[in-house]
């Protein structure tokens, strides 16, 4: 998996999108999806792309993932939920509630991340690299750390529930039949993890998390490219995305400084990051389409696969 | 009455004075863990710091009883020690 990220303008998309046509060309099969909220996946490529992968090139297939898309299928999902499972409290009622969670601040990260979750366990299945082009660094370190964040949350809210059960089972010990741990119909409410909906769904949650999470500790799993201009503020963001992504244990594997041009001495740069793995000289200012991205898509596969 | 006899009353009488007043608290503790446990769980929409969103949606349709709980834990908290007393009987 290789994960693209920057300051706006660094010129991601476009390291992404001619890293996955070298890595196609080197008879490969990609999967190469745009996270950003703000697509421009297809204007590199110049092609239409949608939220469903679409076969670009031979064996490199491309999407623009619609993440608010997947928000609302998720909080609609919720809702069918909450319509077979509630008894006593209605759809409506929990209205306020849906509203909030579906529109609450950082949820489009959050949605990016699940999209990476799901095309993860799918390019696994497949045999695909999956190259994702991030959105620029400040929702890239969000989107990235989210995994981690998860696991922690759903470890800690298991860990809660395991003593609420704990205490339900000591009150059956002591008090049998005659035990209050009963829902308002009467029956007995779950004693084991096992029968317990919430418990599984917290196990299912930590799983799935902890797997993308110790991907991207591990470099052999998962690379982070920084991509930079010879700027100062894009290269002082690059270590502050270093320096963010270290706090989770998330390596930056590359740095890519893009647009160097001919001239640049690179002693006459201060670089507050590391120096730069890669320099791309990127005369063309905006390349575009499979002719215009190679040369690019040559350097970034040497630098990564050579 | 041999002094068996009598140690082994004495005995099932302890155990059931214990279980009453262990009774009680153990219930209270459970209700108070499942509340706390809604109020982590359904953090966000509650206004404190809670887990990532979408954790909170994942949960949302197993959590009847929790939101339930949490409305009981609303009426109470008008009189918390009203709650206190009753939960250790006293009168």
């Amino acid at each position: 998996m290789f994960l693209f990220t920057g300051k706006g303008g660094a010129g991601k998309t476009t390291c992404a999108a001619a890293f996955s046509l070298a890595l196609a060309g080197a008879d490969r099969q990609v999967l190469l999806v745009s996270l950003d909220p703000a697509h421009n996946l297809g204007d590199v490529l110049d092609l239409r792309l949608g939220a469903a992968p679409r076969e670009v090139a031979p064996g490199l297939f491309a999407m623009e993932a619609d993440l608010e898309r997947v928000v609302q299928e998720k909080t609609r999902e919720a809702r069918r939920l909450v319509e077979e499972e509630y008894r006593y409290l209605s759809v409506a009622s929990l209205d306020p509630l849906f509203s909030i969670l579906g529109q609450a601040p950082g949820v489009e990260e959050q949605a990016a991340g699940e999209v990476l979750l799901d095309l993860r366990d799918s390019c696994s299945r497949r045999g695909r690299i999956l190259v994702a082009d991030l959105p620029p660094t400040g929702q890239a370190w969000r989107i990235l750390s989210l995994p981690a964040l998860s696991l922690r949350w759903a470890r800690s809210l298991l860990d809660l529930r395991r003593k609420v059960l704990d205490r339900r089972r000591t009150l059956f010990h002591v008090l049998g039949e005659e035990t209050p741990a009963r829902d308002m119909e009467g029956r007995p409410l779950p004693l084991e993890e096992d029968q317990d909906p919430v418990a599984c769904r917290l196990r299912e949650v930590a799983a799935r998390n902890e797997g993308l999470a110790r991907d991207l500790q591990d470099r052999s799993a998962a690379r982070v490219v920084g991509v930079a201009l010879p700027e100062r503020l894009s290269l002082l963001e690059a270590a502050r995305l270093e320096d963010r992504l270290r706090r989770w244990g998330i390596p930056l594997s590359a740095l890519v400084l893009n647009r160097a041009g001919r001239d640049l001495s690179l002693k006459e740069w201060d670089f507050p990051a590391r120096k730069p793995d890669l320099v791309l000289e990127n005369l063309d200012r905006e390349p575009r389409g499979r002719e215009g991205l190679a040369p690019l898509g040559r350097e970034l596969k040497r630098l990564f696969l050579e | 009455m041999g002094a068996g006899h009598r140690f082994g009353r004495f005995l099932r009488s302890a155990w059931g004075s214990l279980r009453a007043s262990a009774v009680p608290y153990t219930e209270w503790e459970a209700r108070e863990l499942e509340h706390l446990f809604a109020l982590l769980a359904l953090g966000s929409a509650a206004g404190i710091p809670g887990p990532p969103t979408l954790l909170s949606l994942d949960l949302l349709p197993f959590l009847e009883r929790e939101i339930l709980v949490l409305q009981a834990g609303t009426r109470r908290a008008g009189d918390p020690w009203g709650d206190l007393f009753s939960t250790f009987d006293v009168t």
